[in-house]
Protein backbone atom coordinates (compact mmCIF):
# COMPACT_ATOMS: atom_id res chain seq x y z
CA UNK A 1 0.00 0.00 0.00
CA UNK A 2 1.83 3.16 -1.12
CA UNK A 3 0.70 5.54 1.04
CA UNK A 4 1.95 8.83 1.72
CA UNK A 5 2.81 9.33 5.56
CA UNK A 6 3.90 10.79 8.29
CA UNK A 7 7.58 11.23 9.70
CA UNK A 8 9.03 8.46 11.57
CA UNK A 9 8.77 9.18 15.23
CA UNK A 10 12.18 7.78 16.01
CA UNK A 11 14.17 9.00 12.99
CA UNK A 12 12.93 13.25 13.34
CA UNK A 13 11.68 14.22 16.62
CA UNK A 14 11.41 17.83 15.27
CA UNK A 15 9.47 16.94 12.10
CA UNK A 16 7.22 15.09 14.10
CA UNK A 17 6.55 18.14 16.22
CA UNK A 18 5.76 19.76 13.50
CA UNK A 19 3.17 17.68 12.03
CA UNK A 20 2.12 16.65 15.52
CA UNK A 21 -1.73 17.29 14.22
CA UNK A 22 -1.44 14.91 11.34
CA UNK A 23 0.52 11.92 13.37
CA UNK A 24 -1.60 8.78 13.31
CA UNK A 25 -4.25 8.34 16.12
CA UNK A 26 -3.94 6.87 19.36
CA UNK A 27 -0.36 7.14 19.55
CA UNK A 28 0.34 4.40 16.86
CA UNK A 29 3.80 4.72 15.66
CA UNK A 30 4.68 6.50 12.65
CA UNK A 31 4.97 4.80 9.54
CA UNK A 32 7.96 4.56 7.09
CA UNK A 33 7.37 6.81 4.36
CA UNK A 34 8.75 4.36 1.60
CA UNK A 35 6.72 3.52 -0.89
CA UNK A 36 6.45 -0.07 -1.95
CA UNK A 37 7.77 -1.28 -5.62
CA UNK A 38 5.05 -3.90 -5.43
CA UNK A 39 1.97 -2.14 -4.00
CA UNK A 40 -1.28 -4.10 -2.81
CA UNK A 41 -3.29 -1.95 -2.74
CA UNK A 42 -6.69 -2.50 -5.23
CA UNK A 43 -8.67 0.28 -3.83
CA UNK A 44 -8.76 3.35 -1.97
CA UNK A 45 -12.12 5.08 -0.76
CA UNK A 46 -13.19 8.26 1.04
CA UNK A 47 -16.35 9.28 1.82
CA UNK A 48 -17.84 12.40 3.33
CA UNK A 49 -21.41 12.33 4.91
CA UNK A 50 -23.20 15.13 5.62
CA UNK A 51 -26.60 15.57 7.89
CA UNK A 52 -28.93 18.70 6.99
CA UNK A 53 -27.59 19.04 3.02
CA UNK A 54 -30.29 19.97 0.58
CA UNK A 55 -31.46 18.53 -2.43
CA UNK A 56 -29.00 18.78 -5.43
CA UNK A 57 -29.78 20.80 -7.79
CA UNK A 58 -30.89 19.54 -11.27
CA UNK A 59 -27.44 19.85 -13.24
CA UNK A 60 -25.67 19.38 -10.52
CA UNK A 61 -23.76 16.26 -11.77
CA UNK A 62 -22.72 18.43 -14.96
CA UNK A 63 -21.37 21.17 -12.79
CA UNK A 64 -19.44 19.17 -10.59
CA UNK A 65 -17.69 17.25 -13.54
CA UNK A 66 -16.84 21.21 -15.08
CA UNK A 67 -15.62 21.86 -11.68
CA UNK A 68 -13.17 18.42 -11.25
CA UNK A 69 -11.94 19.00 -14.64
CA UNK A 70 -10.91 22.31 -13.97
CA UNK A 71 -9.03 21.00 -10.58
CA UNK A 72 -7.57 18.32 -12.80
CA UNK A 73 -10.16 15.28 -11.86
CA UNK A 74 -11.29 14.53 -15.80
CA UNK A 75 -14.23 12.24 -15.17
CA UNK A 76 -16.11 11.77 -19.02
CA UNK A 77 -18.88 9.49 -17.61
CA UNK A 78 -22.00 10.91 -15.76
CA UNK A 79 -24.54 8.79 -14.69
CA UNK A 80 -27.70 9.55 -12.39
CA UNK A 81 -27.84 7.84 -9.66
CA UNK A 82 -31.85 7.68 -8.64
CA UNK A 83 -33.57 4.98 -6.18
CA UNK A 84 -37.30 4.44 -6.21
CA UNK A 85 -38.49 3.25 -2.76
CA UNK A 86 -41.78 0.57 -2.97
CA UNK A 87 -42.76 0.43 0.49
CA UNK A 88 -43.96 -2.71 0.42
CA UNK A 89 -47.14 -3.43 3.20
CA UNK A 90 -48.26 -7.07 3.33
CA UNK A 91 -51.78 -7.17 1.81
CA UNK A 92 -51.89 -3.78 0.20
CA UNK A 93 -50.32 -2.56 -3.45
CA UNK A 94 -47.11 -0.91 -2.69
CA UNK A 95 -46.44 2.53 -2.98
CA UNK A 96 -43.69 4.19 -5.00
CA UNK A 97 -41.70 7.16 -4.19
CA UNK A 98 -38.42 8.67 -5.44
CA UNK A 99 -35.62 8.30 -3.39
CA UNK A 100 -31.94 9.99 -3.49
CA UNK A 101 -30.94 11.97 -6.58
CA UNK A 102 -27.47 11.90 -7.40
CA UNK A 103 -24.74 11.33 -9.52
CA UNK A 104 -22.31 9.36 -10.47
CA UNK A 105 -19.01 10.94 -12.14
CA UNK A 106 -16.27 8.00 -13.36
CA UNK A 107 -13.51 7.35 -15.76
CA UNK A 108 -14.00 5.30 -18.92
CA UNK A 109 -12.87 2.06 -17.41
CA UNK A 110 -14.25 3.10 -14.18
CA UNK A 111 -11.19 2.95 -12.09
CA UNK A 112 -11.28 6.73 -10.74
CA UNK A 113 -14.83 7.32 -9.82
CA UNK A 114 -16.92 10.18 -7.61
CA UNK A 115 -20.17 9.72 -6.32
CA UNK A 116 -22.62 12.97 -5.49
CA UNK A 117 -25.54 12.07 -2.91
CA UNK A 118 -27.11 15.04 -1.17
CA UNK A 119 -26.03 12.89 2.63
CA UNK A 120 -22.68 12.15 0.89
CA UNK A 121 -19.21 13.11 -1.17
CA UNK A 122 -17.24 9.79 -2.30
CA UNK A 123 -14.23 9.71 -3.98
CA UNK A 124 -12.54 5.88 -4.92
CA UNK A 125 -9.76 5.08 -6.88
CA UNK A 126 -8.30 1.82 -7.89
CA UNK A 127 -5.00 3.88 -9.33
CA UNK A 128 -3.64 4.85 -6.26
CA UNK A 129 -0.22 5.94 -6.47
CA UNK A 130 0.43 8.20 -3.12
CA UNK A 131 -2.29 10.21 -0.55
CA UNK A 132 -0.26 13.68 -1.46
CA UNK A 133 -1.03 12.80 -5.32
CA UNK A 134 -4.33 9.99 -5.92
CA UNK A 135 -5.99 11.17 -2.54
CA UNK A 136 -6.31 14.70 -0.82
CA UNK A 137 -5.78 16.91 -4.64
CA UNK A 138 -9.29 14.65 -5.60
CA UNK A 139 -10.67 15.38 -2.18
CA UNK A 140 -10.42 18.62 -2.22
CA UNK A 141 -11.33 18.91 -5.63
CA UNK A 142 -14.68 16.93 -4.54
CA UNK A 143 -15.28 18.84 -1.29
CA UNK A 144 -14.49 21.96 -3.30
CA UNK A 145 -17.63 21.39 -5.58
CA UNK A 146 -19.81 19.76 -3.26
CA UNK A 147 -19.41 23.28 -1.10
CA UNK A 148 -20.41 25.20 -4.33
CA UNK A 149 -23.26 22.80 -4.89
CA UNK A 150 -25.25 22.58 -1.78
CA UNK A 151 -23.35 23.63 1.47
CA UNK A 152 -23.76 20.83 3.85
CA UNK A 153 -24.38 22.50 7.44
CA UNK A 154 -22.88 19.89 9.29
CA UNK A 155 -20.38 16.70 8.45
CA UNK A 156 -21.43 13.58 10.64
CA UNK A 157 -18.69 10.78 9.33
CA UNK A 158 -15.24 11.12 7.63
CA UNK A 159 -14.62 7.57 5.91
CA UNK A 160 -11.24 6.21 4.74
CA UNK A 161 -10.93 2.25 3.63
CA UNK A 162 -7.90 0.98 1.64
CA UNK A 163 -8.35 -2.92 0.38
CA UNK A 164 -5.05 -4.69 -0.32
CA UNK A 165 -4.59 -7.63 -1.50
CA UNK A 166 -1.26 -9.37 -0.90
CA UNK A 167 -0.79 -11.85 -3.65
CA UNK A 168 1.98 -14.73 -4.17
CA UNK A 169 1.50 -17.09 -6.91
CA UNK A 170 3.51 -19.73 -5.42
CA UNK A 171 1.54 -19.83 -2.07
CA UNK A 172 -0.21 -23.04 -2.15
CA UNK A 173 -1.73 -22.88 1.48
CA UNK A 174 -2.59 -20.55 4.08
CA UNK A 175 0.96 -21.04 5.62
CA UNK A 176 2.89 -19.35 2.89
CA UNK A 177 1.59 -16.18 4.84
CA UNK A 178 3.28 -16.99 8.14
CA UNK A 179 6.59 -14.34 8.32
CA UNK A 180 4.39 -11.35 6.25
CA UNK A 181 1.79 -11.41 8.05
CA UNK A 182 2.34 -10.79 12.02
CA UNK A 183 1.86 -13.86 13.56
CA UNK A 184 -1.02 -12.51 16.16
CA UNK A 185 -3.10 -11.79 13.08
CA UNK A 186 -2.74 -14.87 11.99
CA UNK A 187 -3.82 -16.69 14.70
CA UNK A 188 -5.03 -20.29 14.41
CA UNK A 189 -2.96 -20.21 11.11
CA UNK A 190 0.17 -20.70 13.23
CA UNK A 191 -1.19 -23.29 15.66
CA UNK A 192 1.19 -26.24 15.40
CA UNK A 193 -1.74 -28.96 15.01
CA UNK A 194 -4.48 -26.89 13.01
CA UNK A 195 -2.49 -24.35 11.07
CA UNK A 196 -1.92 -26.57 7.94
CA UNK A 197 -5.68 -27.55 8.33
CA UNK A 198 -6.59 -23.83 7.94
CA UNK A 199 -8.09 -23.19 4.12
CA UNK A 200 -9.51 -19.93 4.38
CA UNK A 201 -10.06 -17.14 7.42
CA UNK A 202 -12.24 -13.75 7.36
CA UNK A 203 -11.37 -12.06 10.42
CA UNK A 204 -12.51 -8.62 11.88
CA UNK A 205 -11.08 -6.25 14.05
CA UNK A 206 -13.02 -3.31 15.72
CA UNK A 207 -10.39 -0.75 16.79
CA UNK A 208 -11.61 2.28 18.97
CA UNK A 209 -9.10 5.29 18.99
CA UNK A 210 -11.84 7.63 20.86
CA UNK A 211 -15.29 8.03 21.27
CA UNK A 212 -15.40 9.08 17.91
CA UNK A 213 -12.82 7.44 15.89
CA UNK A 214 -12.02 4.08 15.30
CA UNK A 215 -11.31 1.54 12.50
CA UNK A 216 -12.78 -1.88 11.24
CA UNK A 217 -9.50 -4.20 9.79
CA UNK A 218 -10.63 -7.44 8.35
CA UNK A 219 -8.21 -9.46 7.12
CA UNK A 220 -7.86 -13.04 5.81
CA UNK A 221 -6.17 -15.54 3.34
CA UNK A 222 -8.73 -16.90 0.65
CA UNK A 223 -8.31 -18.75 -2.41
CA UNK A 224 -7.85 -16.36 -4.73
CA UNK A 225 -9.42 -17.05 -8.34
CA UNK A 226 -7.79 -14.17 -10.11
CA UNK A 227 -4.37 -15.84 -9.21
CA UNK A 228 -4.27 -19.59 -10.30
CA UNK A 229 -6.01 -20.18 -7.24
CA UNK A 230 -3.25 -19.59 -5.30
CA UNK A 231 -3.69 -18.20 -1.73
CA UNK A 232 -3.51 -14.33 -1.29
CA UNK A 233 -4.14 -12.34 1.61
CA UNK A 234 -7.13 -9.52 2.10
CA UNK A 235 -6.40 -6.53 4.36
CA UNK A 236 -9.16 -3.93 4.35
CA UNK A 237 -8.78 -1.24 6.75
CA UNK A 238 -11.02 1.44 7.10
CA UNK A 239 -10.30 3.99 9.63
CA UNK A 240 -13.04 6.34 10.21
CA UNK A 241 -13.82 10.00 12.76
CA UNK A 242 -17.68 10.57 13.29
CA UNK A 243 -16.92 13.67 15.07
CA UNK A 244 -19.52 16.31 13.74
CA UNK A 245 -17.94 19.74 12.50
CA UNK A 246 -18.58 22.21 10.15
CA UNK A 247 -18.23 22.16 6.46
CA UNK A 248 -14.69 23.13 5.92
CA UNK A 249 -12.95 21.77 2.99
CA UNK A 250 -9.10 22.33 4.33
CA UNK A 251 -10.28 20.92 7.84
CA UNK A 252 -11.43 17.86 6.38
CA UNK A 253 -8.88 17.16 4.11
CA UNK A 254 -6.82 17.90 7.33
CA UNK A 255 -9.06 15.21 9.36
CA UNK A 256 -8.48 12.57 6.20
CA UNK A 257 -4.77 12.62 6.20
CA UNK A 258 -4.71 11.87 9.64
CA UNK A 259 -6.81 8.71 9.38
CA UNK A 260 -4.99 8.06 6.01
CA UNK A 261 -1.17 7.92 8.38
CA UNK A 262 -3.16 5.95 10.91
CA UNK A 263 -3.95 3.76 8.26
CA UNK A 264 -0.57 3.27 7.07
CA UNK A 265 0.31 2.82 10.66
CA UNK A 266 -1.59 0.28 10.99
CA UNK A 267 -0.92 -1.44 7.24
CA UNK A 268 2.46 -1.68 8.76
CA UNK A 269 1.43 -3.65 11.73
CA UNK A 270 -0.23 -5.91 10.48
CA UNK A 271 2.37 -7.28 8.35
CA UNK A 272 5.61 -8.08 9.09
CA UNK A 273 9.41 -5.59 8.83
CA UNK A 274 10.61 -8.05 6.50
CA UNK A 275 7.91 -8.31 4.59
CA UNK A 276 7.09 -4.56 4.32
CA UNK A 277 11.30 -4.51 2.93
CA UNK A 278 10.47 -7.21 0.44
CA UNK A 279 7.80 -5.06 -0.77
CA UNK A 280 9.50 -2.19 -0.62
CA UNK A 281 12.73 -3.37 -2.77
CA UNK A 282 13.32 -0.72 -5.56
CA UNK A 283 11.31 1.44 -3.88
CA UNK A 284 11.92 5.33 -3.38
CA UNK A 285 11.03 7.63 -0.51
CA UNK A 286 7.74 9.34 -0.59
CA UNK A 287 9.57 13.08 -0.56
CA UNK A 288 6.88 14.98 -1.36
CA UNK A 289 4.65 13.95 1.26
CA UNK A 290 6.28 16.17 3.76
CA UNK A 291 5.91 19.54 2.00
CA UNK A 292 2.27 18.65 1.17
CA UNK A 293 1.82 18.01 5.05
CA UNK A 294 3.80 21.46 6.15
CA UNK A 295 1.90 23.51 3.40
CA UNK A 296 -1.37 21.63 4.76
CA UNK A 297 -0.67 22.61 8.33
CA UNK A 298 0.61 26.01 8.14
CA UNK B 1 -35.62 -5.34 -6.97
CA UNK B 2 -33.61 -3.31 -4.23
CA UNK B 3 -34.60 -3.45 -0.57
CA UNK B 4 -33.74 -0.59 1.67
CA UNK B 5 -33.28 -1.14 5.26
CA UNK B 6 -33.96 1.69 7.06
CA UNK B 7 -32.05 2.21 10.52
CA UNK B 8 -33.21 0.58 13.59
CA UNK B 9 -34.82 2.86 15.73
CA UNK B 10 -33.26 3.77 19.27
CA UNK B 11 -35.91 2.00 21.29
CA UNK B 12 -35.37 -1.56 20.43
CA UNK B 13 -36.14 -4.84 21.79
CA UNK B 14 -33.37 -7.63 22.49
CA UNK B 15 -33.58 -8.97 19.07
CA UNK B 16 -33.70 -5.51 17.60
CA UNK B 17 -30.42 -4.39 20.08
CA UNK B 18 -28.61 -7.12 18.04
CA UNK B 19 -29.32 -6.38 14.73
CA UNK B 20 -29.14 -2.26 15.80
CA UNK B 21 -25.74 -3.38 17.18
CA UNK B 22 -25.00 -5.19 14.10
CA UNK B 23 -26.18 -2.64 11.90
CA UNK B 24 -24.18 0.39 13.50
CA UNK B 25 -21.11 -1.22 13.06
CA UNK B 26 -21.98 -1.55 8.79
CA UNK B 27 -22.98 1.76 9.22
CA UNK B 28 -19.47 2.49 10.67
CA UNK B 29 -18.09 1.08 7.37
CA UNK B 30 -16.86 3.25 4.47
CA UNK B 31 -19.41 0.90 1.89
CA UNK B 32 -17.36 0.49 -1.94
CA UNK B 33 -19.18 1.60 -4.56
CA UNK B 34 -19.50 -0.07 -8.21
CA UNK B 35 -16.33 -1.88 -7.86
CA UNK B 36 -15.86 -2.60 -11.39
CA UNK B 37 -13.08 -5.48 -10.60
CA UNK B 38 -15.13 -8.41 -10.48
CA UNK B 39 -13.00 -10.69 -8.42
CA UNK B 40 -12.18 -8.10 -5.61
CA UNK B 41 -16.08 -7.58 -5.28
CA UNK B 42 -16.95 -11.07 -4.86
CA UNK B 43 -13.32 -11.35 -1.77
CA UNK B 44 -15.11 -8.58 -0.31
CA UNK B 45 -18.85 -9.63 -0.31
CA UNK B 46 -17.18 -13.12 1.26
CA UNK B 47 -15.98 -11.24 4.18
CA UNK B 48 -18.92 -9.62 4.75
CA UNK B 49 -21.31 -12.44 4.32
CA UNK B 50 -19.12 -14.01 7.21
CA UNK B 51 -18.53 -11.33 9.40
CA UNK B 52 -22.14 -10.78 10.20
CA UNK B 53 -23.71 -8.21 8.46
CA UNK B 54 -27.25 -7.87 8.86
CA UNK B 55 -28.79 -10.19 5.86
CA UNK B 56 -25.85 -12.13 5.28
CA UNK B 57 -27.78 -15.50 5.20
CA UNK B 58 -29.82 -13.85 1.93
CA UNK B 59 -26.36 -13.22 0.13
CA UNK B 60 -26.53 -16.50 -1.94
CA UNK B 61 -30.22 -14.42 -3.31
CA UNK B 62 -28.66 -11.29 -3.47
CA UNK B 63 -26.52 -8.63 -3.60
CA UNK B 64 -26.05 -6.52 -0.71
CA UNK B 65 -24.21 -3.47 -0.41
CA UNK B 66 -24.47 -0.36 1.73
CA UNK B 67 -25.08 3.00 0.25
CA UNK B 68 -23.73 6.27 1.52
CA UNK B 69 -25.46 6.99 4.08
CA UNK B 70 -25.00 3.35 5.39
CA UNK B 71 -28.37 1.86 4.35
CA UNK B 72 -27.81 -1.87 3.45
CA UNK B 73 -29.44 -2.65 -0.17
CA UNK B 74 -30.03 -5.86 -1.64
CA UNK B 75 -30.10 -6.07 -5.06
CA UNK B 76 -32.39 -9.40 -6.34
CA UNK B 77 -30.62 -10.58 -9.30
CA UNK B 78 -32.53 -12.07 -12.24
CA UNK B 79 -33.80 -15.04 -12.69
CA UNK B 80 -34.14 -15.69 -8.52
CA UNK B 81 -37.76 -16.87 -8.07
CA UNK B 82 -38.84 -13.37 -6.41
CA UNK B 83 -41.77 -15.37 -3.90
CA UNK B 84 -39.57 -17.42 -2.34
CA UNK B 85 -36.52 -14.25 -2.03
CA UNK B 86 -39.22 -11.92 -0.58
CA UNK B 87 -40.97 -14.28 1.52
CA UNK B 88 -37.50 -14.72 3.20
CA UNK B 89 -36.44 -11.45 3.42
CA UNK B 90 -39.74 -10.16 4.58
CA UNK B 91 -39.57 -12.64 7.61
CA UNK B 92 -36.10 -11.87 8.37
CA UNK B 93 -36.58 -7.68 8.01
CA UNK B 94 -40.16 -8.44 9.52
CA UNK B 95 -38.31 -9.55 12.75
CA UNK B 96 -34.80 -7.45 12.30
CA UNK B 97 -36.03 -3.91 11.10
CA UNK B 98 -38.46 -1.02 12.14
CA UNK B 99 -38.97 -0.68 8.27
CA UNK B 100 -38.99 -2.42 5.22
CA UNK B 101 -38.61 -0.63 1.86
CA UNK B 102 -38.50 -1.93 -1.40
CA UNK B 103 -37.36 -0.84 -4.86
CA UNK B 104 -38.21 -3.26 -7.46
CA UNK B 105 -36.72 -4.09 -10.65
CA UNK B 106 -39.97 -3.22 -13.18
CA UNK B 107 -42.25 -5.83 -13.19
CA UNK B 108 -41.04 -7.69 -10.27
CA UNK B 109 -42.90 -5.94 -7.50
CA UNK B 110 -45.97 -7.54 -9.18
CA UNK B 111 -44.48 -11.44 -8.76
CA UNK B 112 -44.97 -10.75 -4.71
CA UNK B 113 -47.98 -12.38 -3.29
CA UNK B 114 -49.26 -11.03 -0.36
CA UNK B 115 -49.88 -14.44 1.10
CA UNK B 116 -46.24 -14.68 0.91
CA UNK B 117 -44.97 -12.03 3.52
CA UNK B 118 -45.95 -12.58 7.08
CA UNK B 119 -48.63 -9.89 8.49
CA UNK B 120 -47.34 -7.06 9.79
CA UNK B 121 -50.09 -5.46 12.06
CA UNK B 122 -52.40 -6.95 14.25
CA UNK B 123 -55.38 -7.99 12.05
CA UNK B 124 -58.69 -7.12 13.78
CA UNK B 125 -60.47 -10.37 14.88
CA UNK B 126 -63.67 -10.54 14.55
CA UNK B 127 -66.20 -11.65 15.99
CA UNK B 128 -66.62 -15.00 14.48
CA UNK B 129 -63.97 -17.01 16.51
CA UNK B 130 -64.92 -19.95 13.17
CA UNK B 131 -63.52 -17.25 10.58
CA UNK B 132 -60.28 -19.47 9.09
CA UNK B 133 -59.12 -16.50 7.39
CA UNK B 134 -59.10 -14.45 10.52
CA UNK B 135 -56.99 -17.19 12.36
CA UNK B 136 -54.43 -17.74 9.81
CA UNK B 137 -53.60 -14.21 9.20
CA UNK B 138 -53.64 -14.03 13.47
CA UNK B 139 -51.16 -17.30 13.25
CA UNK B 140 -49.05 -15.30 10.72
CA UNK B 141 -48.82 -12.22 12.84
CA UNK B 142 -48.19 -13.99 15.75
CA UNK B 143 -45.18 -15.98 14.61
CA UNK B 144 -43.89 -13.82 12.16
CA UNK B 145 -44.44 -16.62 9.50
CA UNK B 146 -46.03 -16.35 5.89
CA UNK B 147 -49.40 -17.11 5.82
CA UNK B 148 -48.36 -19.57 2.92
CA UNK B 149 -46.29 -21.46 5.64
CA UNK B 150 -49.15 -20.84 8.08
CA UNK B 151 -51.64 -22.39 5.55
CA UNK B 152 -48.94 -25.45 5.09
CA UNK B 153 -48.84 -26.19 8.83
CA UNK B 154 -52.29 -25.73 9.20
CA UNK B 155 -52.44 -28.09 6.40
CA UNK B 156 -55.07 -26.19 4.77
CA UNK B 157 -54.66 -25.38 0.78
CA UNK B 158 -53.58 -21.87 -0.73
CA UNK B 159 -56.57 -22.22 -2.74
CA UNK B 160 -59.13 -22.90 -0.13
CA UNK B 161 -57.30 -20.11 1.99
CA UNK B 162 -57.85 -18.04 -1.10
CA UNK B 163 -61.56 -19.05 -1.97
CA UNK B 164 -62.24 -17.97 1.86
CA UNK B 165 -60.68 -14.95 1.39
CA UNK B 166 -62.77 -13.59 -1.16
CA UNK B 167 -66.20 -11.64 -0.31
CA UNK B 168 -69.37 -13.97 0.32
CA UNK B 169 -67.08 -16.93 -0.01
CA UNK B 170 -68.91 -19.85 1.80
CA UNK B 171 -68.37 -21.25 5.36
CA UNK B 172 -65.42 -23.05 5.46
CA UNK B 173 -66.01 -27.07 5.82
CA UNK B 174 -64.74 -28.42 9.34
CA UNK B 175 -62.57 -31.50 6.80
CA UNK B 176 -60.65 -28.41 4.71
CA UNK B 177 -59.67 -26.71 7.96
CA UNK B 178 -56.99 -29.08 8.69
CA UNK B 179 -54.78 -29.15 11.81
CA UNK B 180 -55.59 -24.96 11.71
CA UNK B 181 -57.08 -25.19 15.24
CA UNK B 182 -53.94 -27.07 16.78
CA UNK B 183 -52.38 -24.72 15.30
CA UNK B 184 -54.13 -21.98 17.12
CA UNK B 185 -53.85 -23.62 20.08
CA UNK B 186 -50.46 -24.27 19.51
CA UNK B 187 -49.25 -20.54 19.23
CA UNK B 188 -51.10 -20.33 22.53
CA UNK B 189 -49.02 -22.63 24.28
CA UNK B 190 -45.46 -21.25 22.72
CA UNK B 191 -47.07 -17.81 23.59
CA UNK B 192 -47.22 -19.00 27.09
CA UNK B 193 -43.89 -20.97 27.53
CA UNK B 194 -41.64 -18.44 25.86
CA UNK B 195 -40.20 -15.56 27.03
CA UNK B 196 -39.35 -14.30 23.58
CA UNK B 197 -41.56 -13.65 20.28
CA UNK B 198 -42.71 -17.34 19.29
CA UNK B 199 -41.29 -16.79 15.59
CA UNK B 200 -37.69 -15.73 16.89
CA UNK B 201 -37.60 -19.31 19.13
CA UNK B 202 -39.15 -21.15 15.57
CA UNK B 203 -36.93 -19.50 13.54
CA UNK B 204 -33.80 -20.50 15.45
CA UNK B 205 -33.27 -23.70 14.36
CA UNK B 206 -34.17 -24.41 10.70
CA UNK B 207 -35.53 -28.49 12.02
CA UNK B 208 -38.33 -26.26 14.11
CA UNK B 209 -39.67 -24.68 11.30
CA UNK B 210 -39.78 -27.85 9.68
CA UNK B 211 -41.73 -29.63 12.12
CA UNK B 212 -43.75 -26.59 12.19
CA UNK B 213 -44.95 -26.96 8.72
CA UNK B 214 -44.91 -30.62 9.06
CA UNK B 215 -47.47 -29.64 11.64
CA UNK B 216 -45.69 -31.44 14.46
CA UNK B 217 -46.98 -29.13 17.08
CA UNK B 218 -46.17 -31.50 20.12
CA UNK B 219 -42.73 -32.22 19.26
CA UNK B 220 -42.04 -28.64 19.21
CA UNK B 221 -43.65 -28.15 22.53
CA UNK B 222 -41.61 -30.81 24.29
CA UNK B 223 -39.13 -29.80 22.97
CA UNK B 224 -39.69 -26.37 24.23
CA UNK B 225 -40.67 -28.12 27.60
CA UNK B 226 -37.25 -29.67 27.77
CA UNK B 227 -35.17 -26.85 27.13
CA UNK B 228 -33.05 -26.65 31.17
CA UNK B 229 -32.95 -23.09 30.99
CA UNK B 230 -34.92 -20.06 30.83
CA UNK B 231 -35.71 -19.34 26.97
CA UNK B 232 -33.91 -16.75 25.09
CA UNK B 233 -32.92 -15.72 21.39
CA UNK B 234 -30.27 -18.78 20.67
CA UNK B 235 -27.41 -18.23 19.31
CA UNK B 236 -28.41 -20.30 16.44
CA UNK B 237 -30.81 -18.04 15.49
CA UNK B 238 -28.14 -15.05 15.44
CA UNK B 239 -26.11 -17.25 13.79
CA UNK B 240 -29.17 -17.49 10.70
CA UNK B 241 -29.58 -13.62 10.89
CA UNK B 242 -26.06 -13.21 11.16
CA UNK B 243 -26.59 -9.94 13.34
CA UNK B 244 -24.33 -10.00 16.31
CA UNK B 245 -24.75 -13.38 18.20
CA UNK B 246 -21.80 -11.94 20.73
CA UNK B 247 -24.15 -9.75 21.61
CA UNK B 248 -26.90 -12.28 22.97
CA UNK B 249 -27.10 -11.71 26.42
CA UNK B 250 -25.36 -13.83 28.82
CA UNK B 251 -26.78 -16.04 31.70
CA UNK B 252 -25.59 -12.99 33.84
CA UNK B 253 -27.74 -10.53 31.91
CA UNK B 254 -31.04 -11.70 32.26
CA UNK B 255 -32.96 -8.62 33.04
CA UNK B 256 -32.11 -8.18 29.25
CA UNK B 257 -34.58 -10.86 28.38
CA UNK B 258 -37.30 -10.19 30.00
CA UNK B 259 -37.98 -6.23 28.64
CA UNK B 260 -41.77 -6.24 28.34
CA UNK B 261 -42.67 -2.79 26.88
CA UNK B 262 -40.98 -1.88 24.09
CA UNK B 263 -42.43 1.27 21.42
CA UNK B 264 -41.90 1.20 18.17
CA UNK B 265 -40.72 3.95 15.58
CA UNK B 266 -42.73 3.03 12.93
CA UNK B 267 -46.49 2.63 11.95
CA UNK B 268 -45.46 -0.47 9.71
CA UNK B 269 -43.54 -2.12 12.11
CA UNK B 270 -44.64 -4.69 14.97
CA UNK B 271 -42.07 -5.13 17.20
CA UNK B 272 -42.37 -8.91 18.53
CA UNK B 273 -43.19 -7.93 21.82
CA UNK B 274 -46.14 -6.32 20.90
CA UNK B 275 -47.29 -9.47 19.19
CA UNK B 276 -47.27 -11.32 22.13
CA UNK B 277 -50.55 -12.04 23.93
CA UNK B 278 -51.73 -9.32 25.65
Amino acid sequence: MSISMGADDEDDEVVNKEHEETRPLAGLPGADRTLLARAPLELAIVEVRFAGARNLPDDAGLRMRERLGAAGLRLTRLEPRQTQRVNMTPGVAPTVEVGTNGWLLANPDGTIQVTLLPQAAVFQTATYYRWSVSMRPSLEAVLAAVGELATPPVVIRIGLRYVNRFVDPAAATVAAWKGRIDERFLGPICHAHLGELVKGSQQQVDLAFSDSQGAILRHGPFVDERNSRSVSYLLDIDCYDTTPSNFDVTELANRTEVLNRTAASMFQSVITEGYRHQLQSDGQTDEETTPASEEVLR
Amino acid sequence: MTMILERTGSTLGDYEELTSFDEQLVSRHTPARDVSDHDLREVLARFDITLAEPMAPLRSFVVTHADATGTSISDVGEGVVATSVVGLLAVAMHRTFRLLTVVPTPGLAADVASEDLPVSAEPGLTSDAQDVVAAIKHSSWRLGLPQRDICEAADVSRSAYYTWSQPGAPRPRVASQGRLWALVQFTEDLEDLLDVPPGQWLLARPERREQLLDGRFDDLLESLRAQPRPLRAAADYARFLSVGGDRLASDAEPATLGRKSRKTTSAQTVSPSRRRKK
